[in-house]
């Protein structure tokens, strides 16, 4: 992990807001992402790991411009993307940055076979036209992804594969358009326990020998550490700790991080399991615009009063160890 | 050193559920280290106990009638389950576990169609219980926690309501006392009581996993059979609702079937693991040692898929391939076209169960070959 390197996308201080008509009188704002920030770098993997709710999907969508972002910035290559996309068009962002769906079924179109679906892409982004051209191009992009013998796979239609195989197929369209960033959103939880290695290792390939940098949303933090050199712990729609996934996982020091990683099923590990000093997740809150502190305050067994009035700040730990608590905070 | 509390084997503690909810004190705080095996869970006790089961399924089938053919989901299976042990059953998706369980609560409907074997309650055979014995049978000795189970809670009327239901329908007691039942329930789980009036669209997932899970309690019955039910949940919510079951079944009693296909978190829960391939139950024996030293090559695959979190990073390769189809089966082992291993004796023959170490079984030709060799 050299990062010299310049990062490929990055968001700074971004901020995403949802209206929520809790009532017609009482329109209110909830805070999805608050003062977000992180950097992904070519051919690497960051994970983000949080519970269902808590912004991790609303993140890759920001950076895939499917939302647009309140405060704060998304850069591409240094470069705000609005800029980018004023500059070179949507489309060519568009191409860069690709995004792969937990539901590999929805995101295939069901009345086209599965060489349209990726001969389709090349047509309009790569500009390949001659039907041999394309022909060996699919069939390419097909063996990449596993999918042999790619011959038959082509002629099938999403129905007749797996869900595993429509993930590779929906990896193998991502491909197609050579881009440098994948945003994987949960890319294996729908699928089968055995299937779900090979689409992990698949992407490893993809990341080491094509040097893809991938976004890894996930909620499962072991295929974090499996996958991701870097990981970052979103809670309630702030990120609470990040860095080297290894520094993240086996060296939690925010309360957070430490509940999720004690929560993680793993026989036989001589390790502390025990949860109940944390208040039992009733309801997680709703952050707002007008909230104060941190997010984990709540459940937290070790909040003091700081903790209620203040953000916690980024505190450095190690060279690639990052968290946001104000046990850190010295003064 | 504490031990824990726990209850004998079989005898149900009959309090009226809840009584003082012993759930708000969990008194299993410091002493984590020296609890026996790895966890918190498990009373490995019950592996050595020689208490008559308390459900014996014996050589069980059920077939799916298909247009094409039966489909055996759940093939020649022979399973016991003693008073106050939890029982793993794993596999991949489509290996016959859910099967299994609504065959064991005679809850399946057609297509399926129990073929062969028995089913002893103690010592009573449900399927040949008339519908009266069978209504007892299913909610005061059986109760069944499914994966989808909290999205069935009725969104119309209240918790509460759901709960007292249950309790009126299956006992002779009072309105009143059934709402304090179903408060002290509610507490058990580790819900406010005030939610009694809450509808269902008002809690998480995770409060409506327990509140089923409070609703399955309500008759005190003797087995839980629970088919991923924690499989949609977030892993804190996972592992507060697993808590909070322990110290339940610590207090009760009661057994469990535990179906899932997350081998690490059965690891910790089980006090024996079986596990599936193609309806057909190849391994099972003591959760330890079929999580440390699985004999057969599907388990082995199985464990080989799951990353772990502390463990070693290296590359893992799982299994190769896709389950076999029900209707296409081969002669010989069912997992011959993914196994490593395999050969030439593996598509001839049907491996059957041996005994590889005391209480621990697998069936695979190599197990055979080595010990005969
Ligand atoms: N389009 C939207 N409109 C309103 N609220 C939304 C929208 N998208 C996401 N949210 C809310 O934002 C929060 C974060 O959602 P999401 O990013 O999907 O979380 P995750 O992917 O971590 O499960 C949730 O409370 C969700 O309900
Ligand atoms: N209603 C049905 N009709 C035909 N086959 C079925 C039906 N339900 C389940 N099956 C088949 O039975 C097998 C076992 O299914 P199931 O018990 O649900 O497995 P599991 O719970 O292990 O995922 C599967 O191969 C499935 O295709
Ligand atoms: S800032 Fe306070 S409340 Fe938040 S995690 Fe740290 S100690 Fe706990
Ligand atoms: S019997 Fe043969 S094919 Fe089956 S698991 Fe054993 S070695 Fe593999
Ligand atoms: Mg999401
Ligand atoms: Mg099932």
């Amino acid at each position: 992990m050299t990062q010299s390197q310049e990062p490929i996308v990055s968001m700074r201080g971004v901020v995403k807001d949802f209206p929520v008509s809790q009532s017609f009188f009482k329109p209110t704002v909830m805070r999805a992402l608050n003062d977000v920030s992180f950097d992904l770098y070519p051919g690497e993997a960051l994970a983000i790991v949080g519970e269902s709710g808590s912004g991790k999907s609303t993140s890759a969508r920001i950076l895939s411009q499917i939302y647009q972002h309140n405060e704060g910035e998304v850069l591409y290559k240094g470069t705000p993307i609005r800029d980018y996309m004023s500059e070179h068009g949507q489309r060519a962002y568009a191409r860069k940055v690709q995004m792969i769906f937990q539901d590999p079924f929805g995101s295939l179109n069901p009345v086209h076979r599965i060489f349209y679906q990726i001969a389709r892409p090349l047509q309009l982004h790569q500009g390949i036209k001659g039907r041999k051209a394309l022909r060996a191009r699919v069939l390419e992009l097909l063996r990449t992804v596993g999918l042999n013998p790619a011959e038959d796979t082509a002629l099938k239609f999403p129905h007749e594969l797996s869900g595993g195989q429509r993930q590779r197929v929906a990896i193998a369209r991502a491909l197609a358009v050579e881009p440098d960033v994948i945003l994987a959103d949960e890319p294996i939880s729908m699928l089968d326990v055995s299937i779900r290695l090979g689409i992990l290792n698949l992407m490893l390939d993809l990341k080491e020998q094509h040097g893809i940098a991938f976004l890894y949303i996930t909620h499962d933090i072991a295929t974090a550490r499996y996958f991701a050199e870097r990981t970052a712990v979103m809670y309630v729609g702030h990120l609470v700790e990040w860095g080297d996934s290894d520094a993240v996982t086996q060296n939690p020091q925010h309360p957070y991080t430490q509940l999720l990683i004690a929560a993680v099923p793993e026989p036989g590990e001589q390790r502390n399991r025990d949860i109940s000093q944390y208040q039992n997740k009733a309801d997680i809150p709703m952050w707002q615009p007008e909230s104060t502190g941190c997010p984990f305050a709540e459940r937290c067994p070790k909040a003091m009063a700081v903790c209620r009035e203040t953000l916690p700040p980024t505190r450095q730990l190690a060279e690639q160890h990052f968290v946001r608590c104000h046990l850190f905070t010295d003064d | 050193m504490t031990t824990r509390s726990q209850t004998e084997p079989g005898s149900v503690v009959a309090t009226s559920a809840g009584a003082n909810g012993a759930f708000n004190n969990p008194g299993r705080a410091e002493n984590k280290s020296e609890q026996k095996r790895d966890g918190q869970y498990g009373a490995i006790a019950s592996l050595q106990s020689s208490a008559e089961p308390l459900l014996d399924i014996r050589n069980l089938s059920v077939d799916y009638v298909t247009p094409n053919g039966f489909a055996r989901a759940v093939n020649n299976v022979s399973l016991s389950i003693r008073p106050g042990e939890t029982l793993g059953l794993a596999g991949e998706s489509g290996c016959g576990k859910s099967t299994l369980a609504f065959a064991v609560a005679r809850l399946h409907k057609p297509p399926a169609l129990i073929s062969e074997g028995q089913i002893l309650y103690q010592n009573r055979d449900v399927l040949t219980m008339k519908p009266r014995e069978l209504r007892r049978f299913r909610w005061n000795e059986v109760s069944l926690v499914f994966q989808s189970a909290m999205n069935s809670l009725n969104p119309v009327i209240t918790i509460g309501e759901q709960i007292i239901d249950v309790l009126l329908a299956h006992q002779k007691i009072r309105y009143d006392d059934a709402w304090s039942r179903g408060e002290s329930l509610l507490k058990t789980v580790g819900i406010h009581p005030s939610r009694m009036s809450s509808f269902a669209h008002q809690l998480s997932g995770g409060m409506r996993q327990r509140v089923v899970i409070a609703i399955a309690l309500a008759l005190q019955p003797k087995l839980i059979i629970m088919d991923e039910p924690t499989t949609a949940l977030d892993v804190v919510v996972e592992r507060e609702i697993m808590d909070e079951l322990y110290q339940l079944k610590d207090r009760f009693g009661f057994s469990i079937l535990f179906i899932s296909h997350d081998l690490s978190l059965m690891g910790e829960i089980a006090d024996r693991i079986g596990i599936m391939y193609g309806g057909k139950l190849v391994e099972l024996g003591p959760a330890r040692e079929v999580f440390y030293h699985p004999s057969h090559p599907y388990t082995q695959g199985l464990i080989n898929s799951f990353p772990t979190i502390h463990g070693p990073k290296d590359r893992l390769h799982g299994i190769a391939g896709n389950p076999i189809n029900l209707l296409e089966t081969p002669t010989g082992c069912y997992f011959q076209e993914r196994c490593p291993r395999a050969f030439p004796l593996c598509h001839q023959r049907e491996p059957e169960l041996i005994q590889v170490k005391p209480l621990h079984q697998a069936a695979c030709h190599e197990l055979t070959e080595e010990s005969s060799s």
